[in-house]
């Protein structure tokens, strides 16, 4: 192991010592003296830096021999290869780091990826409205069946009658609560306004939605003007119409032949404009989709384009669709350019 | 108060409306009994009475209609499912595995009621049928090794005589089992045994009857 001639007999102390790799060695000779001091057993671990130039890990393990009058006599002790279960240690702390850089990397993904449903998926949210209010809605209507039977019945029991119409005013109130929260969800006042570049989001859409536009065979071209300026805007709820957009427009496209989805960003002398063009089966009455409750889709709850338009009224700007002969729908938003307009 | 003949289990996570469906029930003057979730329905001991379970389809813990499967394979009370949104293929799925019905919140009292006291008379039923067939059985048991070869013998409609001489037994030994059997399976006539034997799927070779007329 120390690439000695057995042939030549035992080495010396010395001569072990100058194997051992120069770095170690002070520590080494540290140790081992300190042990003999207190003789007690060492075990120290070192590296050994051989004649051909390999470098190998070691442990010595030394037991102290003492006399009857407890006086120090010799070492014995054994040296032992521990190269390979360093290397296996040294790889497995690597293997661990790469492993937790790698679960770092998919939670900031999933992160995204939350980020972006929360924002995204206006039809989940508003099917998620709808159970929030009907949940106090059913209760209400049961209690209040229960009341009208507790009354009716002979004699009527008024205690029950009063807590179960007790209980219809409170979850009421639960009901016109949730109505409130999602009123305060779009109110016109919330946006929280930040320096916006729309082109900027647009991209980011686009990294964000690629897995679902390219999952559903959609070439999406994106134009982004030049000349387009940084507006006043919510960027979370701009995000939030732009997927909107993308994603009606994929669902459009879902029977359709040729799937060529255009994302165009442009200006106006007073606006910036964001046109949002899908080859799908195209708008019977482009007035109509804004309208609450109207969908084209079977399990659509008509709630997404109608939370577009106020997001983007709310900032001052109009939203409209187009139905073009080609076939296709474009849907296009404005926003002004000088934020104090949209006050 | 007399004890209640019958149960309503309520499950749903939501505890308003939980809360609300157990007091109509309550105000209909059935027993009810809430739970949040299935986990605790299944902690809970269940007496042996006729009932129904009034369930949430979407439980966060277990999927309504998943645990409707699990408990197809048991002795379990009739299943009514309520949901928030009118879902047509899961109330489908629902029915066609044997839930009682499938109702849209918000529902009205009765069409609540009308369905839960349905679902408990058809438990009722069925627990009465169970009881009846575990009684039969006991009846059954009860009969020596002899009386139970003596019994297909007269559901096949052998005469007494031809009885005994398919068992080598003497006409009277035979009359004696015979009249042992009737008493014990409480069986007031022939007709009555073989409606008894039905039952039990006790099996009774119809070859009986000719075998002993050639004798």
């Amino acid at each position: 192991m120390h690439e000695m001639d057995p042939a030549r007999g035992a080495p010396s102390f010395e001569s072990a010592i100058e194997r051992v790799h120069p770095q170690d060695r002070p520590v080494l000779l540290e140790a081992v003296n300190e042990a003999v001091r207190a003789k007690v057993a060492f075990q120290p671990e070192y590296r050994l830096l051989l004649p051909s130039g390999i470098v190998r890990s070691v442990r010595i393990i030394g037991h102290p021999v003492l006399n009857a009058a407890d006086e120090l006599v010799e070492y014995i002790g054994t040296v032992m290869d521990v190269t390979e279960q360093k290397r296996a240690e040294h790889e497995l702390r690597t293997s661990e780091l790469e492993r937790e850089r790698a679960e770092h990397a998919l939670h900031d993904a999933r992160e995204k990826l939350a980020q972006a449903s929360k924002f995204a998926s206006l039809a989940e949210l508003s099917a998620s409205i709808a159970h929030e209010i009907n949940q106090p809605l059913q209760a209400i209507v049961a209690n209040g069946y229960a009341s009208l039977r507790w009354l009716d019945a002979s004699p009527p029991n008024i205690g029950k009658a009063i807590r179960t119409a007790q209980r219809v005013v409170r979850d009421g109130n639960a009901a016109a609560e949730v109505v409130s929260r999602i009123r305060a969800l779009f109110k016109r006042a919330a946006p929280a306004k930040i320096d916006l570049d729309i082109n900027k989001l647009i991209v980011q859409v686009r990294t964000l939605m690629a897995d679902e536009i390219q999952g559903n065979g959609v070439l999406l071209e994106t134009e982004l003007g030049a000349d387009v300026p940084t507006i006043t805007a919510d960027a979370v709820q701009i995000q939030q119409v732009i997927v909107n957009l993308v994603r009606n427009a994929i669902e459009a496209m879902a029977g359709a032949q040729r799937k060529r989805l255009q994302v165009r960003s442009r200006r106006s002398a007073t606006h910036v404009l964001v046109d949002v063009r899908d080859q799908g089966t195209g708008l019977v009455d482009p007035e109509k989709v804004f309208e609450p409750f109207v969908s084209t889709k079977e399990t659509g709850m008509g709630m997404g384009l109608t939370i577009c338009r106020s997001i983007i009224e709310a900032h001052g700007g109009n939203i409209w669709a187009t139905h073009h002969e080609g076939p296709g729908a474009t849907f296009s938003f404005s926003l002004p350019i000088d934020a104090s307009e949209a006050m | 108060m007399t004890p209640p003949d019958h149960i309503v289990y309520v499950i749903d996570d939501d505890p308003s409306v939980r809360e609300a469906v157990t007091e109509l029930l309550s105000s209909a003057g059935l027993n009810a009994v809430a739970f949040g979730s299935v986990a605790e329905y299944l902690m809970q001991p269940r007496p042996d009475l006729p009932g129904c379970l009034v369930l949430d389809v979407n439980m966060p813990d277990v999927n309504g209609l998943d645990f409707q499967e699990q408990l197809a394979a048991t002795a379990h009370v009739p299943i009514v499912f309520i949901t928030g949104h009118g879902d047509i293929p899961k109330s489908v799925r629902a029915i066609k595995a044997g839930a009682l019905d499938f109702l849209t919140k918000p529902f009205s009292d009765e069409a609540l009621l009308q369905v839960v006291a349905a679902a408990i008379e058809q438990d009722r039923k069925a627990l009465r049928e169970r009881a009846d067939l575990a009684q039969i059985r006991a009846r059954h048991a009860s009969l020596t090794p002899r009386e139970r070869e003596v019994l297909p013998l007269i559901v096949a409609g052998l005469l007494n005589k031809q009885a005994a001489a398919e068992l080598g037994i003497s006409e009277i030994t035979l009359q004696i089992h015979r009249s042992n059997v009737m008493r014990k399976m409480e069986a007031g006539s022939v007709a009555e045994l073989v409606r008894l034997a039905a039952r039990l799927d006790v099996s009774i070779p119809p070859a009986h009857g000719r075998r002993g007329m050639r004798r």
